[in-house]
């Protein structure tokens, strides 16, 4: 069972097919050039299923974030560990429409304090230098720049989450 | 849209247990896509591609409500493949595959987990057929696709990023006119 996680203006909860051709929509554009985009059309089913696919076997994945009220889905974000990544992530990606809004701030917040704790205690956000909008927001969520911490792709930073009880 | 469970029931046959895929199953997968095992399916392929591939079969479960059942062997543990239903974004029809390491290859295994899961999709999802998509150089799945009585079907749409693949269809018995 994937559960369900509401803040102020959100809805997190279990991804779809219906929500494949958004999901695909942002990994075909010029917003995933900093998530090793964009894609080509034919490789979409597959960042989605991966995304899911961590349910599965893993016990997390990704949360698709829609609009409380329209159920508009506004994005995705969740944590992954796929077997090129040292350290379980938490990650985020926003429609054109939702960003500036503070709705990737909101989602993840929610998802940092549903995951942070005794069985969790640390996350990291692997994120491009020049991704300078994910850096304010993983700055904002609390998280910390771990210089010692190692990357699934050299010059990658690592951000560092600890279970701080959600005062961030 | 049908209620689904989301989860694979569990089957036991003579030899075998079907059930849901964990993530220990991951790597003996995975090392079958990277080796020339999967010359047949786009392989061999690099281990992030491997990872990529068993995440697209794995989410299907939650997704559409039938995916990969992994193929068990009852007397040891062992991981012997996956016998999949799927429907690949893309493909026109769903689909019955399989992809089993060496060691399970030559038994009669596929054959053996192939019937009930086919039955299961049938029964569960109320399908009328399925078919398996077959490199025409790939003679053993031929064989296979023709043992469970599955007919080459010269009209139905091909897949479009595979117009050359063969494709074999298996009729649901229960809803054939």
């Amino acid at each position: 069972m994937i559960a369900t996680l509401t803040t102020q203006r959100l809805t997190l909860r279990a991804p779809t097919m219906a929500d494949f051709p958004v999901h695909a929509d942002i990994f075909m554009s010029d917003r995933a050039r900093y998530m090793d985009g964009p894609v080509a059309e034919n490789r979409t089913w597959n960042q989605f299923a991966c995304d899911v696919a961590g349910w599965v076997v893993q016990g997390f994945g990704y949360w698709t974030v829609t609009d409380r009220t329209s159920d508009e889905v506004l994005g995705f974000t969740g944590t992954a560990h796929p077997p090129c990544y040292p350290e379980r992530e938490i990650g985020w990606m926003v429609t054109q429409t939702a960003e500036g809004k503070g709705i990737a701030f909101e989602a993840a917040r929610a998802v940092l304090n549903h995951t942070l704790g005794p069985d969790c205690p640390t996350l990291v956000s692997y994120v491009d230098p020049p991704n300078i909008r994910s850096i304010a927001l993983a700055e904002r969520l609390g998280a910390t720049l771990d210089p010692t911490a190692a990357a699934p792709s050299p010059g990658d930073l690592v951000y560092r989450h600890l279970d701080d009880g959600g005062q961030s | 849209m049908t209620a689904h469970s989301g989860h694979a029931p569990t089957i036991i046959t003579e030899r075998m247990i079907l059930r849901m895929p964990i993530l220990a199953d991951a790597d003996p997968y995975m090392a079958v896509l990277m080796s020339d095992r999967a010359a047949h399916m786009g392989g061999p392929m690099a281990r992030h591609d491997a990872w990529l591939d068993f995440c697209m079969e794995v989410a299907t479960w939650p997704l559409r409500g039938y995916g990969p059942f992994t193929m068990e062997e009852r007397k040891t543990g062992t991981f012997l493949g996956l016998m999949i239903l799927h429907h690949d974004d893309g493909d026109p029809e769903r689909e019955l595959g399989w992809i089993l390491t060496p060691d399970a290859e030559g038994r009669g295994l596929a054959f053996e987990a192939a019937k009930p899961v086919r039955a299961w999709g049938f029964e569960t999802h109320g399908w009328d057929s399925i078919v398996s998509y077959i490199a025409p150089e790939n003679a053993r799945s031929v064989a296979l696709a023709e043992r469970l009585g599955a007919r080459l079907d010269t009209d139905a749409a091909p897949v479009p990023a595979y117009p050359d693949c063969l494709i074999y269809r298996h009729t649901n018995t229960e809803t054939a006119a």
